[in-house]
């Protein structure tokens, strides 16, 4: 199973030049039923990875540019009267998928975001009174630029919480650009990808995620990182224990990628900072944290002993 | 995005007090400085109980902080009070003064922890500073509550200061933690105490004169005795290693006057080293024994007792006559008292042996003796020494003069507290006029009028009776204890004892002076309060006497614990010391003590509890640190390799293979240890 996951990285790497390590992550999050928020600036290639995703794993993909004028029928869908059989007929909205990307999430409505974020945590959606169930599996990419914030509507934080992880895919490094700058066009290439997974095999890989092992040792460790960001002082508040659960599904999902039956703090540590960053708010700057103050934070942190 | 309430300053929201450690502040605070408001004047008091409403008040609704101007204001104001009760301000009490004001003026000021801190330490101090006035078990109980409870607030101030606590956290479970500190130190208090060296203390606090001195003084008028009959105070305590002898024997001598200036009785003699008319006998110091000396045969059963006596600030102790004892710095006069070479500044324990079937070879009287012991200034009381004359013309006897003049005050006089002012002579007016005395007025009629007729008398003064404690087969004895007697010369019987006040009010003798006087108006008129006065309600008396006996426990068990106990708990355990057997006991103690610190420290420490791989795993961290690798404490097995792999010169497959094995250990449940331990010890 895991030399899937490895042939699934290794094809959408193939057209995210040099971004091994967020693909990772995508994946991770996807296997640990998770659902991924990428934070970056246009034209950095987080439509890339979605579609490169989707096409690697069969799922059926779905992508919604989301506007401020977006309601959430125009997601979930909507009754309409047919009639020639003389009854509503319900009509899917694109959300009844099992891969979305919303794009620019903070650019609609909280109205539209809160229907979207229910749907990710529910996996169904109510329409006219009647819940109807999505697709299994239903995996979310979100992105959201960061810093044209003019006439956006930020996630408040309890938003944020239902997003495994957060990650930036950030600038590509000097050989990757050239390969780019090369002329090889990224979206060109995804017709190349070969489809390794079905959808029946994300299933499976996701139930054997819950069957990695977890020593005391490492729960240990897991249940001191939470303790320290309660009681560090470093952070406004500490992680709640949905964000526990969170690093836990996380970093087994980053072992199962590693091909290891049991999990080891190298996991941990991989994924901390993907799914901390954004359920922390630093006391010192006030705003959210930042990765690499996450990475520091936690070397601090002994595997072993408090 | 951001809650807002976190975006103010990080630096003054990290330490500020929470309403809760704020309280616990003020609760250790108020209790510290309770005791300590008796030994100072009442303007402390209000100084210090503003600081402290004004926090009730900022902790009860809020509000502004007082500017440091305010504060600083009150500093100046405070100190200039200090200034004008006492200058110059030397002494304990403008400086504990200034210790209390310090404190509720930075109580005041007080917002962060830094500042909390100072208050904390200052209270500390506080609670040890009242017990340099009193020593009580009861003070010494405040110290403690006072201790824990600035533990406790300590231990409040010093927690997580993110958590926000509120008067609805409040739990005693501090006070619980810090109670099991202070039970789990309660073994090493007692072996320190048992085993350190006692060493005296190398200052002595001055106390200002007008507080220390109380109890009978070296000049006795008409009255000063009756003055002491206003007080409850103790004056000491006597423990007793056999049955208490009756009352009327007890007869404290404190003072022998001799000098007599026509109105009051004194002693002139200002040296320890003479009193009484003879060289003061110090056993061990190397001067050869006085001859009075042989003159007092010290005869029959000894009685032997310990005395804890209060404070005096004076020489004279307190004894049954005849007394010897053998405590250093302490003499033995001719006129059969105790003195101590230093003023008695601190509660003092002395053991005494005295002997009461004494005799005096009464040989001779000498000439300065005499003249002293017989002088009367020629102008006062004419018809006192007119009676005198007469009665010495018919040629009676000393002891028919004493009997004859007690057969006189029995019929005519009467025994009283409060007899009024008198004038010049106060003798006459004493004898012929008022009839009306108390004890000092007999005695100094007895003296004058033995003196008037050619015999050689003296007044003693001291303490007479006392009241019995059961429980501890001990007297206490109160000021209003304090007595007059006089002594006459008798050839070849030396000095006689002759108590006027056994003629007039034997009651006063046999049943104790409280028992005569407890119906007159000034009788402790000083001490309306005082338990002393409600002897006839049973359980107050219970309760007194109860009270009484556990500090006589204290004082006489835990402060006249000396360097002799300790020496005699030394022999009793150890046998007979020498040096070296000493020094072997001593280290032996030391290793254990130390052994049980180490072994305690050991076994609550978390290492203890830990598996041992991941002790070894500390080890093998430690090692690589040394190999100069840089590590941080979440780095994990994979990791380590990696950084020795890139910083460590000697690196190996060792260390790799180490790695590997710790991190299956640890998260792949393999059992591995047997490899572990043969790759760690491998390198050793």
């Amino acid at each position: 199973m895991p030399n899937q996951l490895e042939a699934a990285v290794e094809q959408v790497s193939r057209v995210l030049l040099g971004k091994n390590h967020a693909v990772r992550l995508a994946v991770a999050c996807m296997v640990a039923r998770g659902h991924l928020l990428i934070e970056d600036l246009p034209g950095l290639g987080k439509t890339t990875l979605a579609q490169a995703l989707g096409r690697v794993t069969g799922l059926d993909y779905k992508r919604v540019q989301f506007t401020s004028d977006m309601l959430p029928a125009d997601l979930t869908g909507f009754s309409m009267f047919d009639k020639e059989s003389g009854k509503f007929q319900f009509q899917e909205g694109p959300i009844f998928c099992q891969f979305l990307l919303a794009d620019e999430i903070n650019r609609c409505s909280p109205k539209t975001q809160s229907a979207l974020l229910e749907a990710m945590e529910e996996r169904q959606v109510s329409v006219d009174g009647e819940s109807r169930k999505l697709p299994e599996p239903f995996f979310v990419i979100a992105t959201q630029n960061p810093h044209s914030l003019a006439g956006t509507f930020p996630l408040p934080e309890s938003q944020l919480d239902r997003f495994l992880m957060r990650i930036s895919l950030g600038y590509p490094d000097a050989a990757a650009e050239r390969e780019i700058l090369e002329g090889r066009n990224p979206r060109e290439n995804i017709s190349e990808i070969e489809q390794v997974l079905l959808a029946e095999h994300l299933l499976t890989l996701q139930e054997a995620v819950s069957q990695v092992k977890a020593s005391d040792v490492v729960m240990d460790y897991l249940q001191r990182l939470i303790k320290a960001t309660r009681e560090s002082g470093l952070f406004v508040h500490g992680i709640s224990p949905r964000g526990g659960l969170a690093l836990m599904q996380a970093s087994k999902a980053w072992a199962m990628l590693e091909g290891r039956d049991y999990l080891s703090p190298d996991d941990v540590q991989a994924v901390v900072a993907p799914v901390f960053s954004h359920r922390l708010n630093s006391r010192t700057s006030g705003g959210q944290t930042s990765v690499v103050e996450i990475e520091q934070w936690v070397e601090t942190i002994d595997i072993l002993a408090s | 995005m951001v809650n807002q309430k976190f975006t103010s300053s990080p630096k003054t929201e990290k330490l500020q007090l929470s309403r809760l450690q704020q309280g616990w502040l003020v609760l250790a605070l108020s209790v510290t400085c309770l005791p300590i408001w008796f030994y100072v004047p009442i303007w402390v008091a209000i100084f210090c109980l503003v600081p402290i409403s004004w926090r009730l008040r900022v902790l009860w609704k809020g509000g502004a902080q007082l500017s440091r101007k305010v504060t600083a204001g009150l500093a100046v104001l405070a100190s200039a009070f200090v200034l004008w009760q006492w200058y110059p301000p030397i002494g304990l009490e403008p400086m504990s003064t200034l210790l209390i004001i310090c404190c509720a003026l930075k109580f005041l000021e007080m917002r962060v922890i830094r500042e909390a801190r100072t208050v904390l330490y200052l209270c500390y101090f506080i609670a040890a500073i009242q017990l340099i006035y009193e020593q009580t078990v009861f003070h010494f109980l405040l110290a403690v509550l006072s201790i824990i409870l600035t533990l406790t607030a300590q231990n409040m101030a010093e927690r997580d200061p993110w958590q926000q606590y509120s008067f609805k956290s409040f739990s005693l479970f501090p006070l619980k933690s810090v109670g099991w500190i202070a039970l789990v130190s309660i073994p090493l208090t007692i072996i320190i105490f048992l085993f350190a060296p006692r060493v005296p203390s190398f200052w002595v606090v001055p106390v200002s004169e007008d507080q220390a001195v109380s109890g009978i003084s070296d000049t006795m008028s008409p009255g000063s005795i009756g003055e002491l009959a206003r007080s409850s105070k103790l004056a000491f305590r006597v423990g007793f290693e056999d049955e208490v002898p009756p009352r009327r024997s007890l007869y404290w001598r404190a003072l022998v006057l001799s000098d007599y200036d026509g109105q009051a009785w004194t002693n002139r003699e200002n040296f320890m080293t003479i009193q009484d008319g003879g060289r003061t006998h110090f056993p061990g110091s190397n001067r050869p024994a006085p001859e009075w000396l042989d003159e007092i045969l010290y005869e029959g059963q000894p009685l032997e007792d310990d005395v804890y006596q209060e404070p005096t600030s004076q020489h004279w102790l307190f004894a049954l006559a005849a007394p010897t004892s053998q405590e250093n710095g302490l003499g033995m006069t001719k006129g059969l008292r105790l003195v101590s070479r230093q003023p008695i500044t601190q509660r003092v324990k002395y053991s005494v042996t005295s002997y009461p079937d004494y005799r005096m070879t009464g040989d001779v009287l000498d000439y300065r003796d005499r003249y002293r012991n017989l002088h009367l200034p020629d102008e006062f009381n004419p018809r006192t020494r007119e009676l005198a004359e007469s009665w010495a013309s018919q040629g009676l006897s000393p002891d028919q003069l004493v009997s004859r003049l007690f057969s006189l005050f029995r019929s005519e006089h009467t025994y009283t507290l409060n007899p009024g002012a008198f004038g010049t002579d106060s003798i006459d007016e004493f004898m012929f006029d008022r009839t009306r005395g108390f004890c000092e007025h007999f005695a100094q009629a007895t003296v004058f009028l033995l003196r008037a007729a050619g015999v050689p008398a003296r007044i003693v003064s001291g303490y007479q009776g006392g009241e019995l404690n059961a429980d501890g087969n001990y007297l206490m004895v109160y000021q209003y204890d304090a007595h007059a007697w006089a002594e006459y010369w008798v050839e070849g019987r030396g000095w006689v004892h002759a108590d006027p006040t056994t003629a007039v009010s034997p009651e006063r003798i046999e049943m104790g002076a409280r028992e005569i006087l407890k119906e007159d108006p000034d009788f402790l008129a000083d001490d309306v309060f005082s338990l002393a006065r409600m002897q006839d309600i049973n359980w107050l008396n219970w309760l007194r006497l109860r009270m009484d006996s556990v500090n006589y426990l204290w004082v006489s068990w835990i402060l006249g614990y000396d360097n002799e106990q300790q020496f005699d708990l030394w022999q009793g355990l150890f046998g007979d010391l020498s040096i070296k057997r000493l020094m072997i006991i001593l280290s032996v103690l030391a290793v254990l003590i130390m052994g049980a610190i180490g072994f305690n420290l050991w076994w609550i420490s978390e290492e203890r509890k830990r598996p041992r791989t991941q002790r070894q795993f500390d080890q093998f961290r430690s090692e690589l640190l040394k190999a100069g690798v840089d590590l941080e404490p979440g780095f994990t097995p994979s990791r380590l390799a990696e950084q020795s792999r890139g910083q460590n010169p000697n690196h190996d497959s060792r260390i790799d293979a180490l790695c590997q094995l710790f991190e299956q250990h640890f998260y792949a449940g393999v059992d591995n240890r047997q490899k572990i331990n043969a790759l760690l010890k491998k390198k050793s």
